[in-house]
């Protein structure tokens, strides 16, 4: 308990506890929407993108949160528009986009020649790279996701459930999903610097499924999920702490591990 | 906004066109669906039922002619709370996702007592707390259209609702329809490709395709092919 306590002298370990509490509550709300569009894809093209938003961000000197929201958020305009007009299915928007962005990042990391190691830092997540301006801007997004998914609920689940119902209910649904895109950008976003942008796709994806399999209602499966994302991110804070493996990549163990351990007991 | 008067009519088509790119899909379609009918649209794949069935619902927007719900035109407005539809791909994303028989008919903004009225009214009220995926095909249609009859619409529009449904559930479903048309005054109007079937279960049929269907269809026909008015009866 002593040591545990010991972990919350470092104001490193602190501002990456409260990115980290954010991003387990934003990132399964979301992720449990992915799993019914069947788009969990998208968490990983927007990461992809966010890489570039980060290279742009450092290559001229901002923070690079601001202008990975920025790329993410027109990115998945982008990508709303290219599937909802249904000449090209969803998937193959996905497959174009995700290598395009980790494309621009080369190429930009390319002309700069030198913050290497700083994109790393993104590519993989570091809780020592989370700033107090940082917490902040995660703080505030994350609320500011939070409250609009509150007053969008039955929108966003009608027209993930059943698009052409949801339009027929009188729901303006080109414009929910339109949000909710922005919602899943923001999200990416927030969440990279904590997990890394390479791992953010699996924090909003794993914890859904894994609530799916034990529990009975869809919003029961939303608040279990993040209890599961609670509990991998904490765990694995902690860990990755004492053990001095890399944040990110600890947390995601851990959720996979809660993946696994709960289809075992599932099936004695 | 443009207003038609008459308002014993449910769906009126007029002089309605529609094109993919240079294919033209449907071409001067003219109809009249009396409020109360109990009407069935087939034709075969590719014949223009599903975009008859969106330039109605006003997803689609036709190159030429206008489509009136209730005497209004539906490129100004639709009033949605007359209008239930029931989907093809409502069920879908379900097949993995806890979600339940509640959870289902709440993605309408409505209260815990019109559920339960919307649930008893297709005889599925004991499913109320069931997950939608532990439910046969046959039920889970049946809990789509209470979700589609919550908001007590005047209008229910089905989208090839028997498709994956065994003839036995099939006939208990056109029952419930029946009994809806019949006792609750509802207008519906079905799409199929089961030409069969829905000649003998509706009371009117539409055929968006005479030369590929050499049935006999009685009361009203209306096909894409320069034909006048024809008002269901």
């Amino acid at each position: 308990m002593q040591q545990l306590s010991e972990l919350f002298q470092y104001g490193f370990m602190v501002r990456a506890f409260w990115a980290g509490f954010i991003v387990a509550i934003i990132a399964p709300l979301i992720g449990n929407f992915l799993v019914v569009r069947k788009l969990s894809l998208i968490a990983d093209t927007l990461s992809h993108v966010a890489l570039t938003g980060v290279a742009i961000g450092l290559l001229i000197g901002i923070n690079p949160l601001i202008t990975t929201i920025l790329c993410t958020v027109v990115t998945a305009y982008i990508i709303e528009e290219l599937r909802s007009n249904e000449r090209v299915s969803a998937e193959s928007v996905l497959a174009m986009i995700l290598p395009g962005g980790l494309a621009m990042a080369l190429i930009l990391i390319s002309i700069a020649n030198g913050f290497n190691t700083s994109l790393i830092t993104y590519l993989f997540g570091s809780i020592t790279a989370v700033t107090q301006q940082d917490v902040w801007i995660i703080f505030g997004l994350g609320i500011g996701i939070i409250t609009i998914f509150l007053m969008f609920y039955r929108e966003f689940t009608y027209t993930s459930f059943d698009e052409e119902s949801a339009r027929t209910s009188g729901i303006p649904v080109k414009l929910i999903n339109n949000i909710f895109m922005i919602l899943i950008a923001l999200t990416v976003s927030v969440a990279m610097k904590v997990v890394g942008a390479l791992l953010i796709g699996a924090l909003m994806i794993i914890p859904a499924i894994t609530a799916m399999q034990i529990v009975h209602g869809f919003k029961k499966s939303i608040l279990v999920s993040i209890g599961i994302a609670f509990i991998s991110v904490v765990s694995g804070l902690i860990v990755s702490y004492y053990a001095n493996l890399p944040a990110g990549a600890t947390i995601v163990m851990v959720s996979i591990f809660l993946f696994a351990f709960i289809s075992l007991l599932r099936k004695v | 906004m443009k207003m038609n008067t008459n308002a014993s009519v449910a769906i009126e088509i007029k002089n309605l066109s529609f094109s993919y790119g240079e294919e033209e899909i449907l071409t001067n379609v003219n109809c009249k669906i009396d409020v109360g009918s109990y009407v069935g649209i087939v034709g075969h794949n590719g014949s223009g039922k599903s975009t008859l069935l969106k330039i109605i619902l006003g997803i689609l927007k036709p190159k030429k002619g206008k489509v009136y719900l209730f005497g209004k035109d539906n490129s100004s407005s639709i009033e949605w709370n007359k209008i239930g539809y029931v989907s093809q791909k409502a069920g879908i994303a379900t097949s993995h996702i806890p979600i339940t028989v509640e959870e289902v008919i709440k993605m309408e903004k409505v209260t815990d007592e019109a559920v339960n009225e919307a649930l008893t009214s297709v005889d599925m009220f004991p499913f109320k707390h069931k997950l939608l995926r532990e439910l046969s095909g046959g039920q889970q249609q049946r809990i789509f259209i209470a979700r589609a009859l919550v908001k007590k619409p005047q209008l229910l529009i089905l989208d090839e609702p028997t498709v994956g449904v065994d003839i036995k559930t099939q006939n208990t479903f056109y029952e419930l329809l029946k009994r809806l048309n019949t006792e609750q005054a509802i207008t519906l109007l079905l799409v199929s490709h089961d030409l069969h079937t829905i000649s003998h279960k509706v009371k009117t049929v539409i055929q968006l395709d005479r030369k590929t269907y050499p049935y006999n269809i009685t009361s009203c026909s209306v096909n894409h092919v320069h034909e006048p008015y024809a008002t269901t009866k």
